[in-house]
């Protein structure tokens, strides 16, 4: 059973350090993504039992009830949603409403990820976010009441961050949900934080930021099971898991990317070529595949599986594979007789073990 | 022969040789005025372009003296830079007198007087000349007093001139017919003609370049090089006017040249003498050696792929430049290349510039080095051209290196500074005195490696560009020097190991450990960096291991990219150089061999 994931292209505002497609100004075009994104569903070849659902953005919160509706009226009636074990939809602590919780619990959304990113109202004004303390604590609270689980991004190696306030935003985050996602603050080639900081090297900053989190939340039940992704147990994301072991992801709306059959497609990257894309019905033409090698193939999920605390089986492991891990300090790895998964210092080296595995 | 004069001119770079050769010329008709171009006779770009001479090309004037005789005057050029020592010799050989060209406002400099010495040892005749009196600067008669002081001439009667001006020139003139004697030897002899120049022609293949000591040469003749038995038959004999104008026969006391279809110029060399095959001279004339590379450095084309290019240059350039050697070598760094042999490091640079002016080859030069010869407990004897020529420590009985007689012209403000300069080179003190109360020399004994490195660089710096050095070879000497490997994480990283006295170890070992520390990127496991004499570590560092390295996010639409993300790195890797399980980056090899790319 695949997963299938939605792409909701619309912010409020954009924030600075944002490279993910959206649009801003949009309450004419929703409609218009609404027909298109059905027309797409409609053309698909199957419209399989789904095993889970994430609509992400963008922010899918910025729709209104109504366009809501829709949204889902849509997915229910092109897929066989009975089976679903999960489904996500990504929500801003500013955008989020009652009737928006509400309805998600009604129609079966278990698990809302909130783009927190800082409990620090100076750290959330650099990275342009819209939203400050007092909201992100308010809508982590409407999620806890309505039962539903709760997941929050939060960011590291913001300008000015320190240690202190890091752990302040864990501590906060960690009373309300049971998955945290921790992502560094990354400057993407013409966002504008990039242009503002120039190449200031983040990567090295992060170490403490990402050690930190690494030894704290472990204490705190919450087990890292991927590279960026801390859960309690049994709250992993089982919707990204599939990424990392590349099962079959349907994917819908502009720039969405989709995995099936061994093929990895990319919808039409803008809003706008998605709708002109949708006038034609889709036609082949507008999605980029790219198709690898069976080898090929193995490596990067080599690659993506150890990612996780699970890591890669030795069974299926290429030989050449075995070797060059082998070949590297033992403390980079937990190793057992079945499997082999990188170890707290692993993780936090992953691109350079990584990167050894790429081209064998 | 009575009408002929021979002579070189003997002046230190910016004195003004070629101005004046020029002026010679012009005075002399030689050269219409109109066809001048500046310092004609320099014929290489890199020599016009530096301003420096490194060799005129030989020229024969006619001129009328005032007593009413023709005179030919035949002026051969001396290089005038030390690397050339042996060249100047021969060339002054073929000379009877010199002109002493001395700065009005400069005075004398130290490789002025180490070739006015050759000239005088060679028993030609010295005409002082002061040059540039048309500057607000001269001071002719202390110009004078140094002359007579350091050179040890009377220069009360030195001709004053300006050859910008083209003041005194006459006199010159008048004082070459008068004072410089007429070539002796007799035409009626067996021949004997001296080479003192030899070039290559793409079409008539090697010019020798000659002055005929006993004999005749004409086109036709047979005739023999004395050194290897070779024997040609002559196609051309001629006279530099200054183009080639063949003549029909250039006998004792001329200077000219003569081809002879000759292929290489390792069959006609400087200082050879040419015989008439059928009636060969009974002796050679003296002083005939091989000249040998006492400077070397590895050349490297500058993009890998152009290792032909640069392998044919090299060859072409040899053909006009004997004392240029070379062997295939290669590199960690640099790839395919050749570790080239000079005379000095003026040639070592003549030679890079000429291969990029001449031959467009861009290329990379490592620091020069010198060779050493080890004495084993074998008893065998071995030139060690690299570090990994040596043998085991303990198979070595002594490591000799050369050594050089340095001397330093300078203002005497700088002298404890230039003292401290020399000994900190492992210098030792052989003597000092005044040229005048200002003015002091220097003289010390130190190895040639130490020079080649830096030592003009920091002397210049040291003395404000005010002093002037000159210095021959003395010969190999027993050094304490010692071989020193660098180990990266245990295992030995040949490219970085290097030779140097003992006393000097550490300090290097620290300095190449702690660049190497740089320069090697953190990578997965903590990295130390050691140099060692033998077995015994005498520096550690390490290289702390990467902390992190990664960025948090891979989902759906993060793959790809991710993934090319990781072959870029990993192309990266690709591009260092593996060690053991250690990469280390071109940079870290290009910064240890102190490697320039020839912009100066």
């Amino acid at each position: 059973m695949p997963g299938l994931y939605v792409h909701v292209p619309f912010c409020e505002k954009k924030c600075k350090y944002c490279s993910f497609y959206s649009v801003v100004n949009h309450e004419s075009l929703i409609d218009s993504y609404l027909d298109a994104l059905e027309a797409e569903s409609r053309r698909l070849e199957s419209h399989p039992q789904l095993k889970t659902l994430y609509i992400g953005g963008g922010t899918p919160s910025v729709l209104s009830l109504s366009q809501w509706k829709r949204l889902i009226s849509i997915i229910t009636s092109y897929f066989d949603t009975s089976s679903l074990i999960e489904a996500t939809t990504e929500a801003n602590p500013n955008s989020i409403t009652n009737e928006h919780i509400s309805f998600w619990k009604d129609n079966n959304i278990t698990r809302v990820s909130l783009g927190v990113q800082s409990m620090n109202d100076g750290e959330l004004a650099i990275l342009g976010r819209i939203h400050d303390s007092m909201q992100a604590l308010k809508a982590m609270e409407l999620v806890n009441t309505s039962g539903m689980n709760l997941s929050c991004d939060l960011i590291f190696a913001i300008p000015g961050q320190t240690l202190r306030t890091w752990n302040d935003s864990l501590h906060t985050v960690m009373n309300y949900a049971s998955h945290i996602s921790t992502y560094q603050l990354t400057l993407e080639p013409d966002t504008p934080l990039a242009r503002e900081l120039g190449d200031t090297d983040l990567n090295a900053q992060g170490y403490m930021f990402y050690r930190y989190a690494q030894y704290m939340l472990p204490g705190k039940n919450f087990i890292q099971y991927e590279i960026s992704s801390f859960a309690q147990e049994n709250h992993e994301c089982i919707h990204n898991l599939s990424y990392w072991n590349h099962d079959d992801v349907i994917a819908l709306g502009p720039s969405a990317v989709g995995y099936i059959d061994g093929i990895r497609y990319t919808n039409p990257r803008t809003l706008s070529k998605y709708l002109n894309a949708a006038k034609k019905n889709f036609p082949d033409e507008s999605f980029s595949r790219e198709e690898l090698s069976p080898h090929e193939r193995k490596i990067e999920l080599a690659v993506l599986s150890l990612r996780t605390r699970y890591g890669i089986s030795r069974k299926d492991m290429l030989p050449e594979i075995e070797h060059v891990l082998a070949s590297m300090p033992d403390d980079l790895f937990i190793k057992t007789p079945e499997r082999i998964s990188l170890s707290k210092r692993g993780m936090r080296l992953g691109n350079s073990i990584w990167s050894e595995l790429i081209d064998l | 022969m009575n009408n002929i004069r021979n002579f070189c001119i003997i002046a230190h770079i910016d004195h003004g040789k070629s101005t004046l050769a020029d002026r010679l010329l012009e005075s002399t008709g030689t050269i219409a005025s109109r066809d001048m171009k500046a310092q004609i006779l320099d014929s290489l770009t890199l020599e016009r372009e530096r301003g420096i001479t490194i060799k005129l090309v030989p020229v024969r004037m006619n001129y009328t003296a005032d007593d009413g005789n023709q005179y030919i005057l035949n002026l051969i050029d001396t290089p005038g830079h030390v690397d050339f020592a042996y060249e100047v010799s021969r060339s002054l050989a073929a000379c009877e007198g010199a002109l002493l060209v001395v700065d009005a406002s400069q005075g004398v400099e130290a490789q002025t007087v180490a070739n006015a010495y050759q000239a005088i040892e060679q028993g030609l005749e010295i005409l002082p000349v002061i040059n540039k009196i048309d500057l607000p600067s001269a001071r002719p008669d202390n110009a004078k007093q140094e002359i007579s002081e350091v050179v040890g001439l009377d220069a009360s009667d030195a001709v004053l001139t300006s050859a910008k001006t083209g003041e005194g020139v006459h006199d010159i003139l008048e004082r070459i017919v008068k004072d410089i004697p007429a070539p002796a030897g007799n035409p009626d002899e067996p021949l004997q003609a001296l080479i003192f120049d030899s070039v290559y022609d793409n079409y008539r293949g090697v010019i020798c370049y000659v002055r005929v000591i006993n004999g005749r040469i004409r086109a036709g003749q047979n005739i023999m090089f004395m050194s290897n038995g070779i024997t040609y038959p002559v196609n051309e004999a001629g006279v530099f006017r200054p183009s080639f104008t063949p003549v029909e026969e250039l006998s004792a006391g001329e200077v000219g040249y003569i081809t002879a279809s000759i292929k290489t110029l390792a069959e006609a060399q400087v200082g050879d003498t040419i015989t008439d095959a059928a009636n060969p001279a009974p002796e050679a004339l003296p002083g005939y050696k091989k000249v040998k590379s006492v400077v070397f450095c590895g050349f490297y084309p500058v993009e890998r792929d152009n290792y032909p290019q640069l392998r044919d240059a090299l060859e072409k350039l040899c053909l006009n430049d004997s004392a240029v050697t070379y062997e295939p070598e290669s590199s960690e760094a640099l790839g395919f290349g050749f570790r080239c042999g000079f005379l000095g490091l003026l040639h070592m640079d003549v030679v890079r510039e000429r291969l990029r002016e001449e031959y467009g080859v861009e290329l990379v030069a490592t620091a020069p080095n010198v060779i050493y010869e080890v004495v084993k407990s074998s008893g065998d004897v071995i030139e060690a051209h690299r570090p990994s020529d040596f043998p085991d420590a303990s198979e070595i009985v002594e490591i000799r290196e050369p050594y050089i007689k340095l001397s330093v012209f300078m203002p005497s403000e700088y002298t404890g500074r230039v003292m401290q300069l020399v000994q900190d080179k492992r210098g030792t003190y052989k003597s000092m005195d005044y040229i005048t109360p200002e003015r002091v020399r220097l003289v010390y004994e130190m190895p040639l490696s130490e020079f080649i490195v830096d030592f003009h660089d920091k002397l210049k710096s040291q003395t404000r560009g005010y002093a002037s050095l000159d210095y021959e070879l003395v010969g190999l000497r027993a050094s304490e020097l010692v071989r020193v490997d660098i180990l990266v994480n245990g295992e030995a990283a040949d490219a970085f190991s290097f030779v140097c006295h003992k006393d000097q170890a550490y300090n290097r070992g620290h300095a190449v450990v702690t660049k190497l520390k740089e320069l090697i990127p953190s990578q997965l496991f903590e990295i130390p960096i050691q140099a060692s004499i033998g077995r015994r570590v005498i520096v550690r560092v390490n290289v702390r291991a990467l902390r992190k390295d990664v960025l948090a996010k891979c989902y759906g639409g993060d793959i790809t990219r991710k993934r090319k993300l990781l072959e870029k790195q990993k192309e990266g890797k690709k591009r260092m150089k593996q060690i053991g399980k250690v990469a280390i980056p071109q940079e870290a090899f290009l910064a240890f061999m102190q490697v320039d790319s020839g912009e100066k």
